[in-house]
């Protein structure tokens, strides 16, 4: 035993000696059972921390995407009719598939959607209404089958219902979906005050039965209680080292993933509106000056009238911290320079159709040559797709090592405390021994 | 006392288990019906009407003056010889009016009775009907590229009115509309005034979403953004009528055939072609091919093709009408 001792008056220790063995066992049980209750309420909290950073990578996230895809489908839907209907004779193959596909997409994402509860009201309003406008859009399709004009008038009011009522709720719904991921990121991310404040009074009680045995005993050391000590110094090192690895994990999730996510699929909608506004402004047949306003508006927002800002410009520093090899920020690039050409290709389409040149203005807005706003939008779509799948990618990479943490200092709080109080337990016993 | 009150309380908590226990009803979910954008139920009622100029008869165009020259050999000077230069007809058009000016889904080709009306000016200039451009310009628009110069003539179903003959020079009547009721086959309604208290629906800021408006037996006007719109809501049964120029009413007939056309006529509606103000000579010269086309069966041939299903619906019979000059 190399405990250190300093010279006492023996009398002292002779004078104390009655009272001592029964206040030393009051000690032993305070001290050990706050050493355990610290080790257990880190762990439990650790624990909830560890479920809901799980929450987040496998529900939160996953049920964000979806709504977001439910949102891209109806969208995606509303450009790919209206482009069919400028086709003349029956819509092209690829076209029906596509839009089939979206309503397909659209359903199965509602499905999950209402699964996952919550937004209530949104998904009552789109399970009513994505019936109604499907049931409009192929009214649209029969009219236009005889060549009768009314089919442009179906066409026009299931828009207005996509526009007006749909997506609306799908936007609320994916903006929901991302409150609650971000409400339950910062939760799961959160500083423990509880556990610190129980650390910090099992610390005290510890440091006072070692100082008021110091007084009685003359001996500074007490090999269990300095175990005991390290103990919970060691839970709190780990408590705050799970915090900064966890957190860190999250934000890195937010930062590299769901926030350039949120970004891109802002910009992806937008494009795909701008695509439904150029194609329904055509179907209008001259009477389309609100759609062509729109997409110019939405173009400005995309791109901003320099070519350079909007939703792409802004999205560029946002993927450059994002994504350590730029590759997708080369990605970017391209895409802003695809909406560019789809901006001046349209205007082409634009001229075209104000002369007169009706059948080269359709052309240049839905054929497939190279050079049409058809060729530069699809590549705009696709790129976007593929940023936003690399983020999604990302996120889920991210968000799904921010558990791994938490359960780490759950298991190693519990064993530290249980480490702990065994130190307390015995290095008080041996003291009570001393006395027998 | 406390002892009843209890029981009360308890017996109450009893019935009220038994109720939850049997399911509820679920309530009826009524459909929401879906409106065509724009639409509006009531519409908003037009402003004052502008005082049509007092003292003017709408159909008196002027007089076509000497004989039709030859096609390719116009006048030097004339509006015709600079038309002729350039080599193409601007004209501004309706592509939305079915069976007058639309594109055919097919082809994307405008054609229609007002388009060819327009073709039947372009040979007379140069020999070929093709040499057409047609510009593409909103309803509201037609009469301003006329005048600012962005069109040299407009063929689209206007009616000729003594406000618009401030802006535009006319052409004489070439169709003679008569603003009229249609309705759902067997809905027993046999006109404007049957439909008192019932829904007419009209294109907004029109003469007539006026008329309807203005009708001595109150009905109520419902506005949309274009007629294939109100046949839209016809068909959805948010409207029992919609009134409008004849002409325009049998393009809804035709894409319809459980609608029909009821009713006398609420107003006369004469149908020129618009040239600018400043261009007398041109204006002489659509009168005579004009005046060619009643007297050669070019202008019956054009109704034919395009009315002849529909002339016992119409005001307009397969005779042209007669031309009036000041």
């Amino acid at each position: 035993m190399t405990v250190m001792t300093r010279p006492a008056p023996s009398g002292r220790l002779r004078i104390a000696a009655g009272r001592t063995p029964g206040q030393l066992f009051l000690a032993l049980v305070a001290v050990a059972a706050m050493v355990l209750l610290s080790g257990i309420v880190v762990a439990v909290a650790a624990g909830q921390r560890s479920t809901l950073a799980d929450e987040v990578a496998t529900e939160d996230g996953p049920a964000a995407d979806r709504a977001l895809r439910l949102y891209r489908a109806l969208s995606d839907a509303d450009a790919t009719v209206a482009a069919a209907f400028l086709a003349t004779g029956v819509e092209p193959p690829a076209l029906r598939t596509r839009y089939d596909d979206d309503i397909a997409t659209a359903s199965a994402a509602l499905r999950r959607a209402a699964a996952d509860g919550g937004g209530g009201p949104q998904v009552e309003v789109l399970t009513a209404q994505l019936p109604v406008y499907t049931g409009l859009v192929e009214k649209a399709r029969a009219y236009q089958r005889q060549q009768l004009p009314l089919g442009a008038a179906y066409l026009r009011e299931a828009s207005g219902l996509m526009r007006d009522t749909l997506l609306p709720a799908a936007f609320e719904l994916s903006r929901e979906r991302r409150a609650e991921l971000g409400a339950d990121r910062s939760a799961a991310g959160a500083t423990q005050e509880w556990g610190l404040i129980v650390l910090v009074v099992t610390l005290g009680l510890l440091l006072f039965v070692q100082r008021r045995l110091f007084r009685r005993t003359n001996r500074v050391f007490n090999r269990g209680l300095v175990a005991a000590t390290l103990a919970v110094l060691l839970t709190g090192g780990l408590l705050v080292g799970g915090d900064i690895a966890a957190s860190g994990d999250l934000s890195a999730s937010h930062a590299r993933g769901s926030f350039p996510g949120s970004v891109l699929a802002q910009a992806q909608v937008v494009a795909l509106q701008a695509r439904a506004d150029e194609a329904l402004a055509l179907v209008a047949r001259g009477s389309g000056q609100e759609f062509e306003k729109d997409y110019n508006s939405r173009m400005a927002e995309l791109v901003g009238e320099d070519g350079k800002s909007g939703l792409l410009g802004r999205a560029a520093p946002v993927l450059a911290a994002a994504d350590r090899s730029s590759a997708d920020g080369r990605v970017l690039a391209d895409a802003a320079r695809a909406a560019r050409d789809w901006w001046e290709a349209h205007r082409r389409m634009r001229a075209a159709e104000d002369e007169g040149d009706y059948a080269q203005a359709v052309r240049l807005a839905v054929g497939t040559d190279p050079g049409t706003a058809t060729e530069h939008f699809t590549r705009l779509d696709e790129m976007l797709g593929q940023l936003l799948e690399n983020a999604q990618r990302r996120f889920g990479r991210e968000a799904a090592g921010a558990d791994v943490p938490w359960r780490f200092v759950a298991v190693g709080a519990m064993l530290l405390a249980l480490l702990g109080a065994a130190g307390a337990a015995a290095g008080l016993q041996q003291r009570i021994g001393e006395y027998r | 006392m406390r002892r009843t009150l209890s029981m009360v309380l308890i017996a109450l908590l009893g019935l009220t288990a038994c109720g939850g226990g049997e399911p509820a009803p679920e309530p009826a979910v009524k459909a929401r019906l879906p409106m065509p954008v724009g639409a509006h139920d009531p519409a908003p009622r037009p402003s004052a009407a502008a005082p049509a100029p007092g003292g003017c008869d709408p159909r008196a165009s002027l007089r076509p003056e000497g004989a039709l020259p030859a096609a390719g050999a116009m006048p030097a000077g004339s509006t015709m010889d600079t038309i002729l230069k350039r080599g193409r007809l601007i004209v501004a058009s309706d592509q939305n009016n079915y069976l007058f000016g639309f594109r055919d889904p097919g082809s994307y080709q405008l054609v229609g009775f007002d388009v060819e009306i327009a073709r039947e000016v372009a040979r007379a200039i140069f020999g070929d009907p093709d040499r057409v451009q047609y510009i593409s310009v909103p309803s509201a628009e037609r009469l301003n590229a006329v005048a600012q110069g962005r069109a040299d003539i407009a063929a689209a179903s206007i009616t000729i009115t003594c406000q618009r003959r401030q802006q535009v020079e006319f052409s004489s009547d070439y169709f003679t509309g008569a603003q009229k009721v249609l309705v759902r086959k067997g809905s027993g309604y046999t006109g404007m005034d049957s439909l008192r208290g019932k829904k007419v629906c009209a294109v907004t800021d029109t003469t007539s979403i006026r008329t309807v408006f203005e009708h001595p037996a109150q009905p109520l006007a419902v506005s949309a953004t274009s007629w294939t719109d109100c046949l839209v809501l016809l068909q959805q049964g948010q409207v029992d009528a919609i009134s409008t120029d004849d002409n325009i009413l049998v393009g809804l007939v035709a894409q319809d055939p459980h609608v029909e056309i009821v009713g006398p006529a609420l107003t006369d509606e004469p149908h020129g072609l618009a040239m600018p103000l400043d261009k007398p000579d041109f204006t002489r010269f659509v009168n005579q091919v004009l005046e060619r086309m009643r007297a050669d069966g070019t202008w019956t041939g054009i109704y034919r093709r395009w009315m002849g299903a529909y002339e016992p619906v119409l005001n307009q019979k397969s005779t042209p009408p007669q031309a009036r000059y000041r």
